[in-house]
């Protein structure tokens, strides 16, 4: 212990000649005394806080529960039955029927400057081989048979003229 | 001590009773009376306010300032305001110092060792054996050949003696 210390010890026994000897446990019995009841308070204060949170969690529960007491009234009333109470359910999707505009839908319309063209049945037949290569011509022609039932017909180009001949 | 912890408050009291009293006797120019009053109704104040701090500095300014207001309250109570002012002006350099931490006890070492010097050889002697050489009272007495409770008796009486020597000495400062 260094000489602060004890110089600081006999100080304090000194000063302590000041008051009686029960003076300093009076002093801390007091400051106990209220020490335990500011922590007495503190519990009250904190279970008191609980208890008051759960009366108002448990009236809160109870009036949304039961409906408020103004509701409850109300609902012991006999309402009289002035209106018809009709249930309605939605439609399903396939009941609907669904509208256009017309300009969306095309118009075929007929035009008032038709020709037209008629046809007449009959006195029509068949040409064979020999006259249709005779319809050619003196320019000459070549038929040739391709298959079963198709032919091709190649006409020859006509002969040039004198005066195209070359050397002019 | 904010939760009402008992074991707080008696750390409490070991840590700072001696050293609010010895900062109230400084205060009040060594006026015991007074000093003690002001000590117990700022020790009630603590209990009743009591609240956390960040530094102990702190917590020790907030304790001078309860001390000091149970000191003026205590003052006008007992109708001894014009006296108090009177001795407070005579002591405002002094309060005003030890604003300063450890002021207070600097003024009391320094008038302690004055008076410790100041005693006759064989109380000094007595004083220096049981607080300074750290002999117990068995010791002494033996050293000394006289009874225990001679020699406590005569501890007493030099304390005593220190101690109205030392507020003879703050009235006169």
């Amino acid at each position: 212990m260094n000489d602060d210390r004890k110089q600081q010890q006999l100080l304090n026994e000194v000063l302590a000649e000041s008051f009686p000897p029960e003076f300093r446990s009076t002093l801390l019995d007091e400051s106990l005394r209220l020490a335990r009841r500011r922590r007495q308070w503190r519990r009250a204060r904190h279970w008191a806080g609980a208890a008051g949170l759960l009366l108002l969690a448990g009236w809160l529960t109870g009036y949304y529960w039961r409906g408020t007491p103004a509701a409850r009234s109300w609902a012991k009333k006999p309402v009289p039955p002035g209106y018809r109470l009709v249930d309605t359910q939605p439609l399903s999707a396939d009941l609907y029927i669904s509208t256009g505009h017309f300009a969306a839908v095309p118009v075929i319309s007929s035009h008032p400057q038709v020709t037209e063209v008629a046809t007449v049945s009959g006195g029509f037949h068949y040409l064979d081989d020999a006259q249709l290569l005779a319809l050619t011509g003196p320019q000459g022609a070549i038929l040739i048979r391709t298959g079963p039932h198709s032919e091709e017909l190649v006409l020859a180009d006509s002969p040039p003229a004198p005066s195209e001949s070359p050397g002019n | 001590m904010v939760r009402g912890d008992e074991a707080a408050y008696r750390m409490f009291y070991d840590a700072y009773f001696d050293r609010l009293l010895r900062y109230l006797l400084v205060v009040t120019g060594g006026n015991e009376a007074a000093a003690r009053e002001a000590l117990q109704g700022a020790l009630v104040r603590v209990a009743r306010h009591i609240k956390a701090f960040d530094a102990e500095d702190h917590f020790w300014s907030w304790l001078t300032v309860l001390a000091r207001s149970a000191l003026a309250d205590d003052s006008r109570k007992q109708r001894r305001w014009f006296a108090f002012l009177e001795r407070f002006s005579r002591h405002a350099e002094i309060e005003q110092s030890i604003l300063n931490n450890g002021a207070a006890d600097r003024t009391l070492h320094e008038l302690l060792a004055q008076k410790v010097a100041s005693l006759p050889p064989e109380e000094r002697e007595l004083i220096t054996q049981k607080y300074f050489l750290r002999r117990s009272v068995r010791e002494i007495a033996a050293a000394q050949q006289n009874s225990e409770k001679a020699v406590e008796s005569k501890l007493t009486r030099v304390r005593r003696k220190l101690k109205d020597e030392i507020i003879s000495g703050l009235k006169n400062e």
